[in-house]
C-alpha cells in the first residue's frame, strides 16, 4: 500500500521530465507576416490613398497612443513605397477624397492574446479619416478566426473609402497582421520594414490598373 | 534524478518479476510520424515503461505501458498562401508535439523456443498531445486527449537462456483520435521501434 504513494510523484515526472525542450537557435527574428484579402475585392478600382505619417501605438498607457519620430517614419515610409511601386497615389490630407485610407498600428509592452480583428480600432478616436460613425467591416472574418497579438505586432489595415458612404460601413478589403520583435533588438525598425515589404510582396494582387 | 527513478523502477520490476509469471520493460523509442506532411521527421527522443502479466496459460499477457516521445522540426521561412486565395502566412518556425499514451496491454506469444520468444499484441488507452509552433519569440500552442490504439509485434530475447532478463525489440504503429484545429485534423498516427530490456518472463 505504501507503495503505491510513489506512482504519482513518478507518474508526474515521467511525464513532464522527459520531454524534450525545443530548439529554437534556428528561428529567425524575422516577423511571422499574415495577410488577409476580401475575396472578391477588386484593388483596381482604387486610385489614390491616404496614410498618416502617425502611427498608431497601443500600449499600457493611455497618454502614449501616437508614435511618430523617425522609427515610426521608416515604417510610413516602407508602406508609402510599396503603394507608389503598386500605382497609388498618396493624396496629402485624409479630406482629399482617398480611395483608400492605410492605418498602421503597433503594439508595444502589452500581450493582447487572442482578439478578433478591427479590436484596435478603438485606439483610433471616433472617426476614422472623416468618416464618422461607421463601423469598421472585415470581411474575410468569419467569426471563427482570431489572432494572437503579443507585444511588438504591427498591424497594416487597407481601408475602402471609396464606397464608405455607399456602404455605410469601412470595409478592409486587405490587411496584415506582423509578429514579431519590434523594440527587442537594436535592427528591428529594418525587420519591421521587411515584414511591410514581405506583406506586399505575398499580395502581388494589390494593383491599380 | 532520472537515474533514480529508472533504478527504482527497475528494481520495482525485478523483484515483482520474481515472485510471479510477470515483466517489466523499458524501451528507447523512434518514431516515424505519417499524420501529415506537416511534421515527417523522425523521433528519436521517445521512451517507454510497461508491465505485462502473464495468465495462467502462459501464453497470454494483460499490462499496461506508458509512452513518451518529442517530435521536432525546423520549417524554414516560406509562404503559406491559403488555398481559397484569401491570405497567406510568412514566416519561419520551429514545430514540436509531444505524444503521450497510456494503454491497457494484451499481448499473445508464438513459441520460438528457449532464447526467443515472439509476441503480437494490442494496446487501448487515452494519449495526451501538445502541438507547439514557435516562431519568432512566440509560440502557439494546442494540446488535448484522445483515444488511442496500438497494434505491435516483437520478441523477447533472452540471451542466456534464463528468463530472468532479457531483451525486447518490437514494432507498432499508433493512431490517436487527437485533434489538431490548428492543421485541421482530426487525427494523430506514427509507426515506430523499440528496443530495450526486459525484467522477468
Amino acid at each position: 500500500m505504501k507503495n503505491r504513494h510513489l506512482f504519482l510523484p513518478l507518474f508526474l515526472v515521467l511525464f513532464f521530465a522527459c520531454r524534450k525542450y525545443p530548439d529554437t537557435d534556428k528561428l529567425s527574428t524575422n516577423f511571422v507576416v499574415q495577410t488577409s484579402k476580401e475575396p472578391g475585392a477588386d484593388f483596381g478600382s482604387y486610385k489614390t490613398y491616404y496614410i498618416s505619417d502617425t502611427i498608431a501605438k497601443i500600449t499600457t498607457n493611455p497618454n502614449d497612443s501616437l508614435w511618430f519620430d523617425a522609427d515610426a517614419k521608416q515604417l510610413v515610409d516602407a508602406v508609402k513605397t510599396n503603394m507608389a511601386a503598386r500605382g497609388y497615389t498618396l493624396v496629402t490630407n485624409s479630406h482629399a477624397n482617398p480611395d483608400l485610407g492605410l492605418g498602421l498600428t503597433v503594439i508595444k509592452d502589452l500581450n493582447l492574446g487572442v482578439v478578433y480583428p478591427g479590436w484596435w480600432w478603438g485606439y483610433w478616436g471616433g472617426c476614422y479619416w472623416g468618416y464618422c460613425g461607421y463601423p469598421p467591416y472585415y470581411p474575410w472574418y468569419g467569426g471563427g478566426f482570431v489572432y494572437t497579438v503579443p507585444t511588438g505586432t504591427i498591424v497594416l489595415d487597407m481601408i475602402d473609402l471609396k464606397n464608405a458612404t455607399s456602404d455605410e460601413k469601412l470595409t478592409v478589403p486587405w490587411g496584415s497582421v506582423m509578429s514579431g520583435g519590434l523594440g527587442n533588438t537594436a535592427n528591428d525598425i529594418q525587420l519591421g520594414v521587411d515584414a511591410i515589404n514581405q506583406a506586399f510582396d505575398q499580395s502581388p494582387y494589390i494593383q491599380t490598373n | 534524478m532520472k537515474k533514480i527513478i529508472i533504478t527504482s523502477i527497475l528494481f520495482a520490476f525485478t523483484t515483482a518479476a520474481m515472485a510471479q509469471k510477470q515483466l517489466g520493460a523499458v524501451t528507447w523509442n523512434v518514431n516515424f510520424p505519417t499524420n501529415s506532411d506537416y511534421l515527417t521527421k523522425t523521433s528519436y527522443s521517445g521512451g517507454r515503461v510497461e508491465y505485462r502479466h502473464f495468465l495462467k496459460t502462459k501464453n497470454i499477457s494483460l499490462g499496461l505501458s506508458l509512452d513518451w516521445s518529442t517530435y521536432e522540426q525546423y520549417i524554414p521561412r516560406q509562404t503559406f498562401q491559403k488555398p481559397d486565395g484569401s491570405g497567406a502566412v510568412t514566416g519561419d518556425f520551429v514545430a514540436q508535439a509531444y505524444q503521450v499514451p497510456f494503454m491497457a496491454t494484451a499481448h499473445y506469444y508464438f513459441e520460438g523456443g528457449k532464447m526467443v520468444k515472439p509476441y503480437v499484441g494490442i494496446g487501448l488507452g487515452a494519449q495526451y498531445l501538445d502541438q507547439e509552433l514557435y516562431y519568432n519569440v512566440y509560440v502557439s500552442d494546442e494540446d488535448n486527449w484522445g483515444f488511442a490504439a496500438r497494434p505491435e509485434l516483437g520478441a523477447l530475447i533472452y540471451p542466456d537462456g534464463h528468463r530472468g532478463w532479457g531483451f525486447l525489440v518490437g514494432a507498432y504503429y499508433g493512431y490517436s483520435s487527437n485533434k489538431t484545429e490548428l492543421l485541421n485534423r482530426n487525427s494523430f498516427t506514427n509507426f515506430g521501434f523499440n528496443i530495450g530490456v526486459v525484467f522477468g518472463e
